[in-house]
């Protein structure tokens, strides 16, 4: 039987760039979510988004590099060589070629190239011009990212993109764990990255009436998970990716072992296209524990999908007490989306690394802006503060509109 | 005149190095592959003010083709408005 260690991570997030930018703040509690600067937000009616700040692609890229690429993929892009780095296999020296036969990418998306079709379709429809841009397909295709990975970093090896909404990146890694698993590949970069922040896609998330708005204008506490006041999502943007490797490989090569995937598994409601179910997302927990051959009570911490919505963060409470029992309220259960957004496709990636951090350096990360018990959300939401504990292993749900369920399962090595 | 503007459009496309391109050079020498070559015809129709039929689009692999099709096209139009 073959198992799977996570080797390197990378992240790109309103917390900033780089995997200990992203850590740090979450331990600080400190939120990523202010007034949109990507366009004039004037014109929505919740003008805030969790952009990664001060980002420069041109400190990133040569300019004839960044032609082919959208905001989703140059996230991806930095995100996928800060984990290659992390695991010691950015040298040719240390992944020769043939190796980099047998690797491969999985990357999850929401919504592609999002700010390149959102300049495509204001060309022609608002300002009458005869052409776009030629690039706009191989920019904006949902594979983009996926594709800019294989050829930055000579992955040769199965390469796939995932689009299931905000689970995108939990079913990319997972999926890629079971290539490994099943010999298919020896090493998979594996995450999800979206740059949803446009105003059309800004737009229709407004109608979906389901974004927080910024309380007395104070944006960073927009998004209170499991509070009782919560008032909804906000829309984030970046990139997490992950190094999977063979364990025994990892081992031979003396990779820093950062945690063990252990579990993984998918499931569908098939109830509602937005109104997420119990029972498939509570069977997808107990499907991956299962597969990590771990007892419920073993589990120390869960990464809460926790979007902030009313509906999303009582239903989750109601799974979490259906799989786990009485445990459930031994947890520590977190949404660091309050602090990151809800970054679609990127948001299992990133949430994956929160918990991996959290298994392998014995700290949770908190849920920020907690104000305060819903009688529906009655559990150890570890408000606002990190907590030091040691984490035996850690689960990271992702729950996506249409009811499409994927749950990750690590374990500390 | 339409020779220096076509220059200019491709250095600033390709981001090229001033100078590096003159009325002599191929496609080819330029390192402009079939997609960059998409590219440049956008930036063309955009700068011209032109459509670029395919096959005139074809005959462009160098950039005094790019120059005589250029012309080509302009003396057309003048021909038709005139």
């Amino acid at each position: 039987m073959r198992h799977v260690a996570i080797t390197g991570m990378g992240a790109v997030s309103a917390l900033g760039i780089g995997v200990p930018a992203f850590w740090n703040g979450l331990l600080a509690a400190r939120s990523g979510v202010r007034r949109i600067t990507l366009f004039d937000p004037a014109e929505l009616l919740v003008p805030i988004a969790a952009e990664a700040p001060d980002y420069d692609p041109a400190a990133h890229f040569p300019n004839k590099k960044l032609d082919l690429l959208d905001r989703f993929s140059q996230f991806a892009l930095l995100a996928a060589r800060e984990a290659l780095r992390d695991a010691g296999l950015d040298s040719p020296q240390a992944f020769p070629e043939a190796e980099r036969e047998r690797s491969g990418v999985a990357l999850g998306t929401g919504m592609g190239g999002a700010t390149t079709e959102d300049q495509g379709y204001r060309a022609v429809y608002r300002d009458g011009a005869p052409r776009v841009h030629p690039f706009t397909i191989p920019r904006s295709m949902h594979n983009a990212a996926t594709a800019m990975l294989t050829m930055d970093l000579g992955m040769r090896g199965p390469a796939l993109a995932f689009s299931t909404a905000c689970a995108a990146a939990s079913h990319a890694i997972g999926e890629a764990a079971e290539m490994i698993r099943s010999g298919r590949a020896d090493v998979m970069l594996a995450g999800g990255s979206d740059a949803p922040i446009t105003f059309a896609v800004m737009k229709a998330w407004e109608a979906m009436r389901v974004l927080a708005p910024p309380p007395d204008g104070s944006a960073a506490r927009a998004c209170r998970p499991f509070s009782a006041d919560r008032q909804g999502l906000v829309i984030g943007e970046g990139a997490g990716v992950v190094v999977l490797e063979e364990w025994e490989r990892a081992r031979r090569r003396g990779a820093p072992l950062h945690a063990e995937l252990a579990g993984y598994a998918a499931t569908a409601d098939a109830g509602h296209i937005t109104q997420p179910g119990v029972e498939a997302p509570a069977r997808a927990v107990c499907a991956a524990l299962e597969q990590a051959r771990l007892a419920p009570d073993r589990v120390g911490y869960v990464n809460a999908h926790g979007t902030g919505t009313r509906l999303n963060d009582s239903t989750e409470t109601a799974i979490l007490k259906r799989v786990f029992g009485g445990h459930a309220y031994r947890l520590a259960v977190s949404s660091t989306k309050s602090m990151h957004g809800h970054a679609m496709g990127a948001s299992g990636a990133l949430e994956l690394i929160a918990t991996v951090l959290a298994v392998e350096r014995g700290v949770v990360p908190p849920t920020a802006n907690y104000t305060g018990p819903d009688p529906e959300c009655d559990l150890d939401y570890v408000p606002n503060c990190a907590r030091e504990i040691r984490v035996e292993a850690g689960v990271s749900n992702s729950f996506a509109f249409g009811g499409l369920n994927a749950v990750l399962v690590v374990r500390r090595v | 005149m339409l020779d220096q503007k076509v220059i200019e459009v491709i250095t600033r496309a390709q981001k090229l190095e001033p100078g590096r391109v003159t009325l002599d050079s191929t496609f080819e020498e330029l390192g402009i592959d079939s997609l960059d070559g998409i590219n440049l015809l956008f930036a063309f129709e955009e700068e011209f003010n032109v459509n670029i039929p395919e096959h005139v689009a074809q005959q462009m692999k160098s950039v005094r083709q790019v120059v005589e099709g250029l012309e080509g096209l302009q003396a057309r139009r003048a021909q038709q408005e005139g």
